[in-house]
Protein backbone atom coordinates (compact mmCIF):
# COMPACT_ATOMS: atom_id res chain seq x y z
CA UNK A 1 0.00 0.00 0.00
CA UNK A 2 1.26 3.47 -0.88
CA UNK A 3 1.71 6.36 1.61
CA UNK A 4 -1.29 8.77 1.03
CA UNK A 5 0.25 12.53 0.93
CA UNK A 6 -1.88 15.02 2.55
CA UNK A 7 -1.74 16.86 -0.13
CA UNK A 8 -3.68 20.21 1.64
CA UNK A 9 -0.42 20.28 3.62
CA UNK A 10 2.05 20.24 0.87
CA UNK A 11 3.11 23.57 -0.96
CA UNK A 12 2.12 23.62 -4.67
CA UNK A 13 5.70 24.19 -6.20
CA UNK A 14 6.89 21.40 -4.84
CA UNK A 15 4.62 18.79 -6.20
CA UNK A 16 3.79 20.26 -9.29
CA UNK A 17 6.09 21.95 -12.50
CA UNK A 18 4.00 25.07 -13.13
CA UNK A 19 6.25 26.10 -16.10
CA UNK A 20 4.28 22.81 -18.05
CA UNK A 21 1.15 23.92 -16.19
CA UNK A 22 0.51 27.09 -17.67
CA UNK A 23 2.59 28.64 -15.41
CA UNK A 24 5.71 30.22 -17.57
CA UNK A 25 6.51 33.43 -15.58
CA UNK A 26 7.82 33.50 -12.15
CA UNK A 27 8.17 36.69 -9.99
CA UNK A 28 10.26 36.38 -6.13
CA UNK A 29 9.07 38.90 -3.61
CA UNK A 30 11.31 39.35 -0.31
CA UNK A 31 9.73 40.93 2.59
CA UNK A 32 11.45 41.71 5.78
CA UNK A 33 10.09 41.20 9.28
CA UNK A 34 10.34 43.85 11.77
CA UNK A 35 7.09 43.21 14.23
CA UNK A 36 6.90 39.88 14.94
CA UNK A 37 3.53 39.83 16.04
CA UNK A 38 2.65 41.55 12.56
CA UNK A 39 4.16 38.95 10.44
CA UNK A 40 2.99 36.32 11.87
CA UNK A 41 -0.35 38.03 11.27
CA UNK A 42 0.77 38.68 7.21
CA UNK A 43 1.06 34.93 7.35
CA UNK A 44 -1.92 34.01 8.90
CA UNK A 45 -4.03 36.07 6.38
CA UNK A 46 -2.17 34.99 3.38
CA UNK A 47 -2.16 31.02 4.14
CA UNK A 48 -5.73 30.73 2.30
CA UNK A 49 -4.56 32.01 -0.53
CA UNK A 50 -1.25 29.55 -1.29
CA UNK A 51 -1.44 27.35 -3.84
CA UNK A 52 -1.25 23.48 -2.36
CA UNK A 53 -0.73 20.32 -3.99
CA UNK A 54 -4.57 19.37 -4.13
CA UNK A 55 -5.45 18.75 -7.75
CA UNK A 56 -7.01 20.72 -9.93
CA UNK A 57 -10.02 19.63 -12.29
CA UNK A 58 -8.67 19.07 -15.36
CA UNK A 59 -9.88 17.22 -18.81
CA UNK A 60 -8.12 14.10 -18.04
CA UNK A 61 -8.65 14.06 -14.34
CA UNK A 62 -12.21 15.34 -13.62
CA UNK A 63 -13.48 16.06 -10.34
CA UNK A 64 -17.26 15.51 -9.60
CA UNK A 65 -19.71 18.88 -10.20
CA UNK A 66 -20.74 19.73 -6.75
CA UNK A 67 -17.41 18.15 -4.95
CA UNK A 68 -15.22 20.59 -2.79
CA UNK A 69 -12.04 20.65 -5.15
CA UNK A 70 -9.43 22.83 -5.61
CA UNK A 71 -10.03 25.86 -8.43
CA UNK A 72 -6.94 26.60 -10.40
CA UNK A 73 -5.63 29.63 -9.65
CA UNK A 74 -5.26 32.90 -11.74
CA UNK A 75 -1.76 33.02 -10.00
CA UNK A 76 0.34 30.85 -7.94
CA UNK A 77 1.26 31.69 -4.73
CA UNK A 78 3.83 30.23 -2.89
CA UNK A 79 5.90 30.66 0.30
CA UNK A 80 9.02 30.38 1.99
CA UNK A 81 11.36 31.21 4.95
CA UNK A 82 14.75 31.72 5.98
CA UNK A 83 15.83 30.30 9.26
CA UNK A 84 16.59 34.61 10.25
CA UNK A 85 12.98 35.07 9.11
CA UNK A 86 11.44 32.43 11.67
CA UNK A 87 13.22 33.67 14.11
CA UNK A 88 11.75 36.98 13.18
CA UNK A 89 8.63 36.21 13.61
CA UNK A 90 9.28 34.24 16.60
CA UNK A 91 9.08 31.12 16.78
CA UNK A 92 9.58 28.81 19.57
CA UNK A 93 13.27 28.14 20.30
CA UNK A 94 12.47 24.89 20.85
CA UNK A 95 11.47 24.74 16.92
CA UNK A 96 14.32 26.74 15.48
CA UNK A 97 17.04 24.18 17.17
CA UNK A 98 15.76 21.49 15.32
CA UNK A 99 16.58 22.61 11.97
CA UNK A 100 18.97 21.23 10.09
CA UNK A 101 22.31 23.71 10.50
CA UNK A 102 22.17 23.82 6.55
CA UNK A 103 19.18 25.71 6.69
CA UNK A 104 20.33 27.95 9.62
CA UNK A 105 23.09 28.64 7.76
CA UNK A 106 21.53 29.96 4.84
CA UNK A 107 22.54 30.15 1.01
CA UNK A 108 24.99 32.79 1.35
CA UNK A 109 27.47 31.02 3.78
CA UNK A 110 27.18 27.46 2.24
CA UNK A 111 27.84 29.62 -1.53
CA UNK A 112 31.74 29.20 -0.78
CA UNK A 113 31.78 25.19 -0.77
CA UNK A 114 30.21 24.58 -4.11
CA UNK A 115 33.05 24.53 -6.72
CA UNK B 1 -8.29 -5.92 32.12
CA UNK B 2 -6.54 -2.66 31.81
CA UNK B 3 -9.39 -0.79 30.43
CA UNK B 4 -10.58 -0.58 34.27
CA UNK B 5 -7.97 -0.65 36.92
CA UNK B 6 -7.34 0.90 40.18
CA UNK B 7 -11.30 2.13 40.29
CA UNK B 8 -9.95 4.72 36.83
CA UNK B 9 -11.52 3.52 33.90
CA UNK B 10 -9.36 4.74 31.07
CA UNK B 11 -11.09 4.94 27.70
CA UNK B 12 -8.54 4.74 24.33
CA UNK B 13 -10.74 5.73 21.32
CA UNK B 14 -9.24 5.71 17.84
CA UNK B 15 -10.90 7.97 15.38
CA UNK B 16 -10.72 7.36 11.71
CA UNK B 17 -10.26 10.86 10.33
CA UNK B 18 -11.93 12.03 6.88
CA UNK B 19 -10.21 12.06 3.82
CA UNK B 20 -11.88 14.19 1.47
CA UNK B 21 -11.29 17.57 0.43
CA UNK B 22 -13.31 20.08 2.25
CA UNK B 23 -13.54 24.20 3.09
CA UNK B 24 -12.53 25.11 6.35
CA UNK B 25 -14.38 27.83 5.86
CA UNK B 26 -11.05 29.99 4.46
CA UNK B 27 -9.54 27.83 2.27
CA UNK B 28 -9.96 24.61 0.79
CA UNK B 29 -8.12 22.26 2.94
CA UNK B 30 -7.42 18.35 3.97
CA UNK B 31 -10.07 17.18 7.40
CA UNK B 32 -6.54 16.33 8.92
CA UNK B 33 -4.93 19.77 8.50
CA UNK B 34 -8.07 21.33 9.77
CA UNK B 35 -8.32 19.12 12.58
CA UNK B 36 -4.80 19.90 13.63
CA UNK B 37 -5.24 23.60 13.39
CA UNK B 38 -8.19 23.03 15.41
CA UNK B 39 -6.80 20.87 18.30
CA UNK B 40 -3.84 23.98 18.19
CA UNK B 41 -6.39 26.33 19.39
CA UNK B 42 -8.01 24.22 22.48
CA UNK B 43 -6.59 25.66 25.81
CA UNK B 44 -4.77 22.67 27.66
CA UNK B 45 -5.99 24.38 31.14
CA UNK B 46 -6.63 27.61 32.61
CA UNK B 47 -4.55 30.05 30.56
CA UNK B 48 -3.13 33.45 31.13
CA UNK B 49 -4.91 36.77 30.22
CA UNK B 50 -1.37 36.80 28.43
CA UNK B 51 -2.90 33.63 26.03
CA UNK B 52 -6.43 34.79 25.81
CA UNK B 53 -7.61 33.25 29.31
CA UNK B 54 -9.22 30.79 27.80
CA UNK B 55 -9.65 27.25 29.79
CA UNK B 56 -9.80 23.72 28.73
CA UNK B 57 -13.61 22.41 28.05
CA UNK B 58 -12.46 19.59 29.87
CA UNK B 59 -12.95 21.51 32.97
CA UNK B 60 -16.63 22.31 32.97
CA UNK B 61 -17.13 18.73 34.61
CA UNK B 62 -15.43 16.90 37.78
CA UNK B 63 -15.22 13.66 36.06
CA UNK B 64 -11.72 14.24 34.08
CA UNK B 65 -8.32 13.15 35.88
CA UNK B 66 -6.65 13.45 32.27
CA UNK B 67 -7.61 13.80 28.79
CA UNK B 68 -5.30 13.60 25.43
CA UNK B 69 -5.99 14.14 21.85
CA UNK B 70 -3.14 12.73 19.51
CA UNK B 71 -3.39 12.82 15.36
CA UNK B 72 -1.82 9.39 13.92
CA UNK B 73 -1.27 10.39 10.30
CA UNK B 74 0.66 6.93 9.28
CA UNK B 75 2.33 4.11 11.11
CA UNK B 76 5.98 4.34 11.02
CA UNK B 77 8.11 1.74 8.73
CA UNK B 78 10.67 0.03 11.46
CA UNK B 79 13.12 -0.85 8.52
CA UNK B 80 13.36 -4.64 6.98
CA UNK B 81 12.66 -7.42 8.94
CA UNK B 82 15.74 -9.54 9.95
CA UNK B 83 16.58 -12.54 8.78
CA UNK B 84 19.69 -14.96 8.98
CA UNK B 85 22.36 -14.25 6.63
CA UNK B 86 22.79 -18.15 6.03
CA UNK B 87 19.03 -18.67 5.29
CA UNK B 88 19.04 -15.23 2.71
CA UNK B 89 22.03 -16.87 1.16
CA UNK B 90 20.18 -20.13 0.65
CA UNK B 91 17.04 -18.51 -0.40
CA UNK B 92 18.94 -16.04 -2.35
CA UNK B 93 16.64 -13.15 -0.85
CA UNK B 94 17.43 -10.05 -2.98
CA UNK B 95 18.50 -7.66 -0.11
CA UNK B 96 17.82 -4.43 -2.59
CA UNK B 97 14.23 -5.44 -3.16
CA UNK B 98 11.98 -3.72 -0.78
CA UNK B 99 9.50 -5.75 1.66
CA UNK B 100 6.23 -4.77 1.64
CA UNK B 101 4.74 -1.81 4.37
CA UNK B 102 2.27 -1.18 6.18
CA UNK B 103 0.24 2.12 5.95
CA UNK B 104 -2.67 3.26 7.29
CA UNK B 105 -6.15 4.04 5.00
CA UNK B 106 -6.93 7.13 6.99
CA UNK B 107 -5.48 9.42 9.50
CA UNK B 108 -6.50 8.16 13.17
CA UNK B 109 -7.75 10.86 15.98
CA UNK B 110 -6.60 9.02 19.02
CA UNK B 111 -8.61 10.21 22.11
CA UNK B 112 -7.57 8.82 25.47
CA UNK B 113 -9.61 10.00 29.05
CA UNK B 114 -9.49 8.27 32.31
CA UNK B 115 -12.24 9.20 35.08
CA UNK B 116 -13.53 7.58 38.32
CA UNK B 117 -15.55 4.10 37.74
CA UNK B 118 -16.28 1.57 40.27
CA UNK B 119 -16.78 -1.73 38.11
CA UNK B 120 -15.56 -0.18 34.68
CA UNK B 121 -18.96 -1.00 32.96
CA UNK B 122 -19.64 0.14 29.91
CA UNK B 123 -22.76 1.88 31.27
CA UNK B 124 -20.29 4.04 33.46
CA UNK B 125 -18.22 5.01 30.14
CA UNK B 126 -21.40 6.00 28.96
CA UNK B 127 -22.78 7.90 31.64
CA UNK B 128 -18.94 9.87 31.26
CA UNK B 129 -19.31 10.27 27.66
CA UNK B 130 -22.78 11.46 28.15
CA UNK B 131 -21.85 14.07 30.81
CA UNK B 132 -18.90 15.14 28.59
CA UNK B 133 -20.99 15.75 25.35
CA UNK B 134 -23.74 17.75 27.92
CA UNK B 135 -20.67 19.78 29.37
CA UNK B 136 -18.34 20.57 26.21
CA UNK B 137 -20.70 19.28 23.17
CA UNK B 138 -19.80 22.84 21.05
CA UNK B 139 -16.04 22.40 21.55
CA UNK B 140 -16.15 18.56 20.74
CA UNK B 141 -18.27 18.96 17.54
CA UNK B 142 -15.54 21.09 16.27
CA UNK B 143 -12.76 18.66 16.76
CA UNK B 144 -15.18 14.89 15.73
CA UNK B 145 -16.42 17.28 12.59
CA UNK B 146 -13.35 16.00 11.05
CA UNK B 147 -13.58 12.54 11.76
CA UNK B 148 -15.22 9.82 9.50
CA UNK B 149 -19.59 9.29 9.71
CA UNK B 150 -19.46 11.63 12.97
CA UNK B 151 -21.70 14.46 11.39
CA UNK B 152 -24.43 11.94 10.36
CA UNK B 153 -24.45 9.33 13.53
CA UNK B 154 -24.14 12.28 16.48
CA UNK B 155 -26.79 13.87 17.29
CA UNK B 156 -26.80 14.42 21.16
CA UNK B 157 -25.04 12.66 24.71
CA UNK B 158 -26.43 9.28 23.55
CA UNK B 159 -25.35 8.97 19.56
CA UNK B 160 -21.91 10.71 21.18
CA UNK B 161 -21.27 7.85 23.67
CA UNK B 162 -22.47 5.23 20.99
CA UNK B 163 -20.16 6.47 18.33
CA UNK B 164 -17.21 6.80 20.29
CA UNK B 165 -17.90 3.13 21.84
CA UNK B 166 -17.33 1.81 19.06
CA UNK B 167 -14.31 3.62 18.19
CA UNK B 168 -13.05 1.86 21.53
CA UNK B 169 -9.85 0.19 21.52
CA UNK B 170 -8.64 -2.17 24.72
CA UNK B 171 -6.16 0.29 26.65
CA UNK B 172 -3.33 -2.25 27.21
CA UNK B 173 -0.90 0.16 29.58
CA UNK B 174 -3.08 2.16 32.05
CA UNK B 175 -1.76 5.16 33.86
CA UNK B 176 -2.32 4.29 37.47
CA UNK B 177 -0.29 7.43 39.05
CA UNK B 178 -2.47 7.53 42.49
CA UNK B 179 -0.55 5.07 44.38
CA UNK B 180 0.93 6.58 47.45
CA UNK B 181 1.51 3.19 48.89
CA UNK B 182 1.24 0.01 47.24
CA UNK B 183 -1.35 -1.63 47.27
CA UNK B 184 -2.00 -4.44 49.96
CA UNK B 185 -2.51 -7.74 47.12
CA UNK B 186 -3.53 -11.14 48.18
CA UNK B 187 -0.68 -13.88 47.30
CA UNK B 188 -1.44 -16.60 45.16
CA UNK B 189 -2.35 -19.54 47.40
CA UNK B 190 1.31 -21.52 46.36
CA UNK B 191 0.29 -23.77 49.29
CA UNK B 192 -2.47 -25.17 47.85
CA UNK B 193 -0.88 -26.66 44.83
CA UNK B 194 2.28 -28.05 47.05
CA UNK B 195 1.11 -31.89 47.59
CA UNK B 196 -0.66 -32.57 44.99
CA UNK B 197 2.16 -31.53 42.77
CA UNK B 198 4.38 -33.92 45.02
CA UNK B 199 1.78 -36.69 45.08
CA UNK B 200 1.28 -36.70 41.24
CA UNK B 201 4.84 -35.97 40.78
CA UNK B 202 5.97 -38.68 43.39
CA UNK B 203 3.34 -41.46 40.93
CA UNK B 204 5.20 -40.44 37.81
CA UNK B 205 8.63 -40.72 39.02
CA UNK B 206 7.67 -44.37 40.19
CA UNK B 207 5.20 -45.30 37.82
CA UNK B 208 8.48 -44.48 35.69
CA UNK B 209 11.26 -45.79 37.15
CA UNK B 210 9.02 -49.02 38.02
CA UNK B 211 8.50 -49.40 34.51
CA UNK B 212 12.51 -49.20 33.46
CA UNK B 213 13.09 -51.84 36.50
CA UNK B 214 10.57 -53.77 34.86
CA UNK B 215 11.93 -53.91 31.86
CA UNK B 216 15.48 -54.26 32.97
CA UNK B 217 14.35 -57.04 35.05
CA UNK B 218 12.43 -58.92 32.17
CA UNK B 219 15.76 -59.20 30.82
CA UNK B 220 16.59 -62.40 33.09
CA UNK B 221 12.86 -63.73 33.49
CA UNK B 222 9.75 -62.41 31.20
CA UNK B 223 7.70 -63.37 34.35
CA UNK B 224 8.35 -59.91 35.20
CA UNK B 225 6.57 -58.46 32.29
CA UNK B 226 3.26 -58.96 33.71
CA UNK B 227 3.83 -56.82 36.27
CA UNK B 228 4.61 -53.69 33.73
CA UNK B 229 0.90 -52.53 32.59
CA UNK B 230 0.74 -51.47 36.56
CA UNK B 231 3.66 -49.65 37.23
CA UNK B 232 2.87 -47.92 33.41
CA UNK B 233 -0.70 -47.09 34.68
CA UNK B 234 0.70 -45.59 37.51
CA UNK B 235 3.35 -43.41 35.88
CA UNK B 236 0.54 -42.20 33.35
CA UNK B 237 -2.11 -40.96 36.12
CA UNK B 238 0.95 -39.45 37.33
CA UNK B 239 1.55 -37.67 34.39
CA UNK B 240 -2.05 -36.97 33.19
CA UNK B 241 -2.58 -35.39 37.49
CA UNK B 242 0.39 -33.40 37.30
CA UNK B 243 -0.48 -32.12 33.71
CA UNK B 244 -4.06 -31.19 35.03
CA UNK B 245 -2.55 -29.23 38.14
CA UNK B 246 -0.21 -27.27 36.54
CA UNK B 247 -2.77 -25.86 33.88
CA UNK B 248 -5.11 -25.30 36.72
CA UNK B 249 -2.13 -23.27 38.52
CA UNK B 250 -1.54 -21.58 35.75
CA UNK B 251 -5.02 -20.15 34.67
CA UNK B 252 -5.26 -18.91 38.45
CA UNK B 253 -2.52 -17.28 37.79
CA UNK B 254 -3.74 -15.38 34.65
CA UNK B 255 -7.21 -14.99 35.96
CA UNK B 256 -5.57 -13.26 39.04
CA UNK B 257 -3.43 -10.86 36.55
CA UNK B 258 -6.54 -9.78 34.92
CA UNK B 259 -8.49 -8.77 37.64
CA UNK B 260 -8.54 -5.08 38.38
CA UNK B 261 -6.27 -3.31 41.13
CA UNK B 262 -8.11 -1.86 44.03
CA UNK B 263 -9.39 1.32 44.10
CA UNK B 264 -6.01 3.79 45.80
CA UNK B 265 -7.13 5.56 48.64
CA UNK B 266 -8.79 9.08 47.75
CA UNK B 267 -7.89 8.82 44.42
CA UNK B 268 -11.09 10.20 42.73
CA UNK B 269 -10.83 13.72 41.46
CA UNK B 270 -12.99 15.73 44.35
CA UNK B 271 -11.04 13.85 46.57
CA UNK B 272 -7.74 14.96 44.49
CA UNK B 273 -8.86 18.58 43.87
CA UNK B 274 -9.78 19.00 47.48
CA UNK B 275 -6.18 17.82 48.21
CA UNK B 276 -4.46 20.02 46.06
CA UNK B 277 -6.67 22.94 47.29
CA UNK B 278 -5.93 22.47 50.62
CA UNK B 279 -2.12 22.55 50.03
CA UNK B 280 -2.37 25.45 48.64
CA UNK B 281 -4.23 26.88 50.90
CA UNK B 282 -1.97 25.82 53.66
CA UNK B 283 1.75 26.64 51.97
CA UNK B 284 -0.32 30.50 52.74
CA UNK B 285 -0.64 29.96 55.87
CA UNK B 286 2.62 28.38 56.37
CA UNK B 287 4.22 32.05 54.31
CA UNK B 288 1.55 34.26 56.74
CA UNK B 289 2.12 32.60 60.18
CA UNK B 290 6.01 33.02 60.15
CA UNK B 291 6.17 35.57 62.61
CA UNK B 292 3.81 33.89 65.24
CA UNK B 293 6.16 30.53 64.55
CA UNK B 294 9.13 32.60 65.32
CA UNK B 295 7.73 33.88 68.51
CA UNK B 296 8.55 32.57 71.94
CA UNK B 297 6.10 34.49 74.15
CA UNK B 298 2.43 33.18 74.57
CA UNK B 299 0.75 35.85 72.19
CA UNK B 300 2.26 34.42 69.46
CA UNK B 301 1.56 31.06 70.25
CA UNK B 302 -2.09 31.74 71.11
CA UNK B 303 -2.43 33.76 67.98
CA UNK B 304 -0.92 30.90 65.85
CA UNK B 305 -3.27 28.62 67.49
CA UNK B 306 -6.09 31.04 66.67
CA UNK B 307 -5.20 31.31 62.66
CA UNK B 308 -4.64 27.86 62.49
CA UNK B 309 -8.40 26.76 64.23
CA UNK B 310 -9.73 29.41 61.74
CA UNK B 311 -7.62 28.13 58.60
CA UNK B 312 -9.34 24.78 59.79
CA UNK B 313 -12.89 26.65 59.70
CA UNK B 314 -12.21 28.39 56.45
CA UNK B 315 -11.01 25.06 54.44
CA UNK B 316 -12.84 22.54 55.76
CA UNK B 317 -10.79 19.76 55.03
CA UNK B 318 -13.42 17.50 55.18
CA UNK B 319 -16.09 18.66 53.28
CA UNK B 320 -15.26 17.75 49.04
CA UNK B 321 -17.39 19.86 47.83
CA UNK B 322 -16.66 23.27 49.44
CA UNK B 323 -14.14 25.47 49.23
CA UNK B 324 -12.16 23.25 46.57
CA UNK B 325 -10.10 23.65 43.74
CA UNK B 326 -11.49 24.28 39.96
CA UNK B 327 -10.95 21.69 37.76
CA UNK B 328 -8.47 22.37 35.13
CA UNK B 329 -6.04 25.11 37.48
CA UNK B 330 -2.65 24.67 37.18
CA UNK B 331 -0.69 26.02 40.48
CA UNK B 332 1.09 25.73 44.14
Amino acid sequence: MAVALDLADIQGNILRAYGKQGFPKGRFITLHIDDAAKGRKFVTDLLPGITTALPWPSSRKPIAEGAVRAERPQVAVNIAFSWYGLLALGIPTRTLRGMPYEFIDGMMARAPMTP
Amino acid sequence: MPTFDGGHYFLTALIPVRTDVMNDGRAVTSPVHALRKQLSMIPTAADTPLRGGGQSPFARNRRNHFARFVIIDDVAYNGRLGQSTALNAINQVNLTVAQPQDHLKSPFLVFVADFDAKSGSNAERNSYLVELWNTAGQDLREIFRFCQGFDSRVTDGTTFAAYMADCQIETTMSFNDYYADPPALPMWPADMYKWPVIVSGGALLLGLGATLLLLVAALFARSWLSWLPYSFGLGLVGAVALGLIVLTAYMSVMAAGGKPFPSAQDSDLPTVLKALHLRSAFTRFVIDSQMQAAGTDAASAQKLYDDFKSFVTETKPHNLDTPTQAPGVIGI
